[in-house]
């Protein structure tokens, strides 16, 4: 069976064991708080962490000094915070990011 | 939409989209799922992750104990499909008088939304032939979109303290384990970080 295909089907369990571990095991879950925090908070750090993966091959200290990243995320907070438009948050970011890079390309060549 | 799309720049076959989507139904781990298998992670790795982010929903049946008592195929897909936001549409609905019905209609529903629309995604991005430079930044708009509805959801401060210093430290000690070295290591922290003020 093929790797995607696996990652699929593998998924999908997870999703439904946790789904379902309530009706299998309620009372002894009910009990648990590090669950409950942990099941509150760590989707939060979980997304921080993606973010912060997805730019660690950024170039910091040379050119273009992560100039594209550092707008284009600084402008959809901002964007996001006022119109709550997920679609339009992040086609926006991603169109600064990729305008940003072609003129920067411009300037250096 | 934007998880079929996101997915056709990982270069597996487009309709293993909306089948993830038929599966699972989880958006925040299929999410997570896209840089992992972008990686081709091993499958271990990936489902020890997915269990990480989806622990919420070990609470969501808690308090729909009685009112999911069906008949156990019924229960079964209920179950499957309670996603945060059929979980959000359940509890604040008071019982119907058809209720079962009602359920089963939201829930098969909000399911058949959600793969039409990676579908749809997926189709659009499978038609994207020519490599556009950069945009795999899409990815990271999705991520800083997701931060800051976390953000306003918990309003704490401490899971993004404990990410971005697992995150770093996970980057810097090791470089080519970074996501899912972070990820536990944050974890662990959380639950440290809970032991703590718990006792004060």
């Amino acid at each position: 069976m093929s790797y995607i295909l696996l990652a699929c089907i593998l998924m999908g369990l997870v999703t439904f064991a946790t789904r379902a571990a309530p009706f299998l095991f309620g009372k002894k879950l009910k009990e648990s708080k590090t669950i409950a925090y942990l099941g509150n908070l760590l989707p939060a750090s979980i997304m921080l962490i993606l973010v912060l993966y997805c730019l660690k091959d950024t170039i910091v200290l040379s050119f273009p000094f992560a100039i594209p990243e550092t707008v284009a995320i600084g402008c959809i907070i901002p964007l996001h915070l006022w119109k709550r438009n997920s679609l339009l948050s992040i086609f926006a970011g991603t169109a600064i990011f990729i305008g940003l890079t072609f003129l920067l390309d411009g300037v250096i060549t | 939409m934007a998880f079929g799309f996101l997915f056709c720049q990982l270069g597996y076959g487009w309709y293993y989209a909306p089948l993830m989507s038929l599966f699972s139904e989880a958006a925040s781990a299929q999410f997570l799922a896209l840089p992992l298998l972008s990686e081709k992670v091993n499958l271990l790795e990936l489902t020890l992750m997915a269990l990480l982010i989806n622990l919420r929903h070990v609470f969501y049946g808690l308090s729909l104990l009685r009112r999911y008592s069906q008949p156990l195929w019924q229960r079964i897909y209920l179950i499957f499909g309670l996603t945060d936001e059929t979980y959000s549409i359940v509890t604040s609905t008071p019982e119907q008088e058809h209720d079962t019905r009602f359920c089963l209609m939201l829930t098969a529903l909000n399911h058949s939304y959600w793969v039409i629309g990676t579908a749809i995604g997926a189709a659009i991005g499978s038609r994207v032939k020519i490599h556009i430079p950069g945009i795999e930044f899409m990815l990271t708009c999705l991520f800083v979109v997701l931060v800051i509805e976390q953000a306003l959801r918990i309003r704490k401060r401490a899971p993004f303290i404990i990410a971005l210093v697992c995150a770093l430290l996970a980057g810097f000690f090791f470089p080519g384990q970074m996501l899912f070295i972070a990820i536990l290591l944050s974890a662990m922290l959380l639950i440290i970080h809970q032991k703590m003020t718990a006792q004060i």
